[in-house]
């Protein structure tokens, strides 16, 4: 019988992948030359696929589709964003919830003479964030860096705020939506940001080897390159050219990449034409029912959730775990599990915790072992 | 009817302009351009028929796609 897969490091990549993505990946290897050499049939069917992707990218995120550079992935789009728009003797703001993406090629510039200071996020505090950010600003701050939505610190920067400060003070604002592009919404305009980072591989459902930087419309253009070489065009000139994408698009372009995120994004704006995110961090403290799998516990959850949407009329709620039909109740909307392998693998975290004899074989043995010890720590066991 | 060939300045643009144009009715074809012609050496170009280039500029300038020689008009 073949083994089941329950998945849950969507924060690393999602996975799976919709089948269009997939279909769409393989009809590009099927039908594609190169995207930027040419301009038979094969080539034709290849530039227009990036510039689908290009236009899909710029309509979701408020761009031009000339703007949209396609990347490897988001460490590469901000390699370039960083590298490309700092210089000797220029100072950079960076939260304190950055990922090595931004913080190694930071480090690499501070070899070449910039400076950066690294401003509070206060666990998500907005007035807090933005009084740091403005203490720390110097008369040469040329860019602020802020992770969109840090999966670690479990972290939302209000990037639309940031996005003014910096367009009110003349600086560029670069953005590392790499957790967040394709499950928030970004309007760069709106939100005046300069740069957008982000991976395919994640919120887009694209696949592996894909990514997009994508610049606003107030920022430099001839900024500098990260890798030089073929362009498809102005091949008489040495140097990159400076018109947007090409400038910094070196080499041959990863097509059948970037069909899959193509159609990822298409399959993302079906599924979610309007999101409206409602931040709920100031909640019940789960920890404290994780022991108590009482009615009562449930009670206390769905009267605060009742009380975020404040009247908002919810339709069906989906959920993975067992809660959902409780909260479907309070909610008087339609449960619907996400996850069917329920059905023949009847187990939630809340069993496994409350539970941990019981239901050991679900755990790895030194997982099961180190639970247990620190059971026996906390509980005395 | 004479053909003209309008480059752009990078094949996304070439494919932008493509598009414009069909939207409002006026095909084109994207081609790569003989180096020989431009001042810029390998390039993308549109094929449009020479009698609607003033109209094609006129379309391309109101869109801001920008855009490089015409080649074949006179």
């Amino acid at each position: 019988m073949r083994e089941k897969t329950v998945y849950f490091d969507n924060a690393a990549t999602s996975f799976p992948k919709p089948p269009r993505v997939i279909k769409e990946v393989t009809r590009a290897l099927n039908i594609c030359g190169n995207p930027g050499r040419g301009s038979h049939r094969l080539s034709r069917a290849a530039s227009e696929i990036l510039y689908d992707c290009r236009e899909r990218a710029a309509e979701m995120f408020g761009s031009e589709p000339e703007r949209v550079v396609l990347t490897m992935n988001a460490t590469h789009s901000l390699n370039i964003a960083i590298k490309g728009l700092t210089h000797r003797n220029e100072h950079v703001l960076i939260s304190d919830i950055e990922h090595n993406s931004v913080l190694r090629p930071l480090c690499k510039m501070a070899d070449r003479g910039v400076n950066f200071d690294v401003y509070n996020t206060f666990g998500g505090n907005e007035e807090k964030i933005l009084d740091s950010i403005s203490s720390k600003i110097r008369g040469n701050t040329r860019v602020i860096v802020a992770n969109h939505a840090s999966n670690i610190c479990n972290i939302i920067l209000p990037i639309g705020k940031i996005g003014k400060l910096c367009r009110d003070r003349g600086i560029i604002f670069i953005v590392d939506a790499s957790q967040s592009a394709g499950r928030i919404p970004i309007d760069m305009r709106n939100m005046n940001i300069d740069a957008l980072c982000m991976p395919g591989h994640k919120g887009l459902m694209g696949p592996q080897g894909s990514g997009l930087l994508i610049f606003g419309d107030n920022v430099d253009l001839t900024a500098d390159t990260l890798i030089e070489g073929g362009s498809g065009s102005n091949s008489l000139d040495v140097r990159m050219p400076d018109e947007l994408p090409d400038r910094f698009e070196a080499g041959t372009l990863m097509t059948p990449a970037v069909a899959g995120l193509s159609a990822g994004i298409e399959w993302i704006k079906k599924i979610y034409p309007e999101v409206n995110i409602i931040e709920a961090n100031d909640g019940p403290d789960g920890r404290k029912f994780a022991y108590e799998n009482g009615k009562e516990a449930e009670d206390i959850q769905n009267k605060y959730i009742v009380h975020k949407l404040n009247g908002i009329k919810v339709i069906h709620v989906y959920s993975g775990t067992f809660y959902g039909e409780s909260v479907a109740k309070a909610l008087e909307a339609e449960n619907k599990y996400i996850s069917i392998d329920l059905e023949s693998l009847p187990v939630s975290g809340t069993k496994i915790r409350n539970s941990p004899y019981e239901y050991k074989d679900f755990m790895e043995e030194f997982v099961f072992d180190e639970y247990i010890k620190s059971r026996k720590g906390d509980n005395n066991e | 009817m004479k053909d003209c060939i309008i480059a752009m300045r990078s094949v996304t643009l070439a494919n932008k302009a493509e598009r414009a144009l069909r939207s409002e009715g006026i095909g084109s074809e994207l081609v790569s351009v003989d180096p020989a012609l431009t001042k810029r050496g390998c390039s993308y170009g549109l094929t449009v028929r020479c009698d609607m280039v003033d109209n094609i500029e006129e379309i391309l300038n109101r869109r801001g796609i920008s855009h490089g020689e015409i080649i074949g008009k006179y």
